[in-house]
């Protein structure tokens, strides 16, 4: 075989490697995480939890005392947990922000994950013109609306139908 | 929020002078390689 | 010259500078709006200033291979079969390959700050990096030798392959739950989600340079793989006239 066909198989091969790998990783990642209220349903019948779990921040639970990470209660407006993340929470991590909480694992009634994600909105306002503007409607998750308030808010009632 | 957002910065920066050096670089080689097509055009049709 | 390529080199760079220009200058104002002046967003503060050049990143790309699938379509169709088709679906595609490239990369320095993750094995991302493989696949296939018709059938039923993967990419917001948020512009809803009048006249002008810099680009690009190709026609025809002891042709370059 000649060193040219050899450089065009390993290429194809490398090709289609990455590509398996990709859609293998993509099968179990269509949905990127589940709300807090399949967290609590698989809790209830075998003690699991979804890999990731994505809701929202409840206002004022957050608590930053422990040396790493923190703990907080998370809620999609239909049920609401306390979690703990081992990590450093990202900088944007607050009260109303939408996280996902990955390598979620149940510890009695408190969900454990390795790290949080934080899932911002789609909207941009400027920060100068938006000081004191506090009349925004709240959602069932007790914060303002946004896409992924209602997001977790609207699954979680969509898988209890 | 009152988080430090200073850090940010690096990674804005990051992603300008990225895609600036992508389409500069790109524009640039683009621009040479064309230049030298249309002289060797030139020349071999004279 | 022969008059007719000296008319056709008088006919591609009629314009073409004053679009570079205008293209660049509004890419450097695009600079200038997204670093200084648009305010920073009351959530993200100063990282969603990445916005301004992920967004046209992703919609360049976007339309890079429409256009690609689009003059792929347009060479398969026996009444519009022109190898000029496939120098644009050519040009096209690799400028969709960088601008996929710029889209992933901004991204994940958008992503660190902001998720606290370079990268993330959800809908959007992954089905972004197969679109970024495939469209790699596709040049690939592009080099591979051939008759110019050859190499321009295989690559046109290629480009519309890989097609498939577009709107599969633009919908997976809505699809599936991500970690990336839905369309800022581009959503279920079409409702522009950015509030404020200087965040979205920047982002209006990002979208325009950065069109019109890849329409210049694609230009220059098609026109590039044009001569390229002429002057590798001639050089073959030169070297099996030398083989065969014949008078060297003096058949002008033609693109």
């Amino acid at each position: 075989m000649s060193a040219f066909k050899g450089r065009y198989i390993a290429a194809i091969v490398v090709c289609v490697g990455a590509v398996v790998w990709m859609i293998t990783n993509l099968g179990s990642n269509l949905n990127y995480m589940e709300s807090v209220s399949t967290a609590v349903q698989l809790r209830e019948k075998d003690g699991s939890a979804p890999n990731k779990v994505g809701g929202v921040v409840k206002p004022k639970t957050i608590d930053r005392s422990a040396k790493n990470g923190a703990t907080f209660a998370i809620t999609d407006g239909k049920a609401t947990v306390t979690a703990r993340v081992l990590d450093t929470p990202p900088a944007m991590f607050a009260d109303c922000i939408a996280v996902v909480l990955a390598d979620a694992r149940w510890e009695g009634d408190v969900l454990v994950g390795s790290r949080v994600e934080v899932r911002h909105g789609a909207t941009y306002k400027s920060d100068a013109k938006m000081k004191g503007a506090v009349d925004e409607a709240l959602d069932a998750t007790g914060c303002p609306k946004t896409p992924e308030s209602s997001e977790a808010a609207e699954s979680a009632q969509s898988r209890n139908r | 929020m009152s988080l430090d957002y200073e850090h940010v910065w690096g990674y804005v920066l990051g992603g300008y002078g990225l895609t600036a050096g992508a389409l500069g670089s790109y524009a640039f080689w683009l621009t040479k390689k064309l230049r030298r097509a249309r002289r060797s055009v030139r020349e071999a049709n004279e | 010259m022969s008059k007719q390529a000296s008319g056709r080199a008088q006919t591609v760079n009629a314009g073409r500078p004053w679009l570079g220009l205008t293209a660049f200058a509004g890419v450097s104002a695009t600079f200038v709006m997204g670093l200084v002046v648009a305010p920073k967003d009351e959530q993200q503060r100063d990282a969603y200033r990445l916005l301004y050049m992920h967004v046209p990143a992703a919609w360049l790309a976007y339309l890079a291979f429409t256009v690609t699938a689009i003059a792929s379509a347009l060479y398969l169709v026996p009444r519009t079969r022109h190898l000029r088709w496939d120098y644009l679906a050519g040009a096209s595609g690799e400028l969709g390959v960088m601008f996929t490239a710029l889209m992933l990369a901004g991204g994940s320095l958008w992503g660190k700050p902001v998720w606290g993750q370079w990268w993330a094995w959800e809908a959007r991302l992954t089905t972004t990096a197969i679109l970024l493989f495939l469209y790699l696949g596709y040049l690939a296939l592009r080099r591979i030798g051939g008759s110019p018709q050859q190499r321009a059938t295989r690559s046109a039923i290629a480009g519309l392959i890989a097609f498939i993967d577009v709107p599969i990419v633009h919908f997976s917001v809505s699809w599936w739950a991500t970690l990336h948020q839905e369309g800022s512009v581009f959503n279920d809803k079409m409702q522009l989600h950015i509030r404020d009048g200087v965040m979205q006249f920047t982002l209006l002008l990002a979208v325009a340079s950065f069109t019109l810099l890849y329409v210049w680009m694609c230009m220059r690009r098609m026109e590039l793989l044009a001569l390229d190709e002429g002057l590798a026609e001639r050089e073959l025809q030169l070297a099996i006239d030398e083989r065969s002891n014949r008078p060297a042709t003096t058949n002008p370059v033609t693109v």
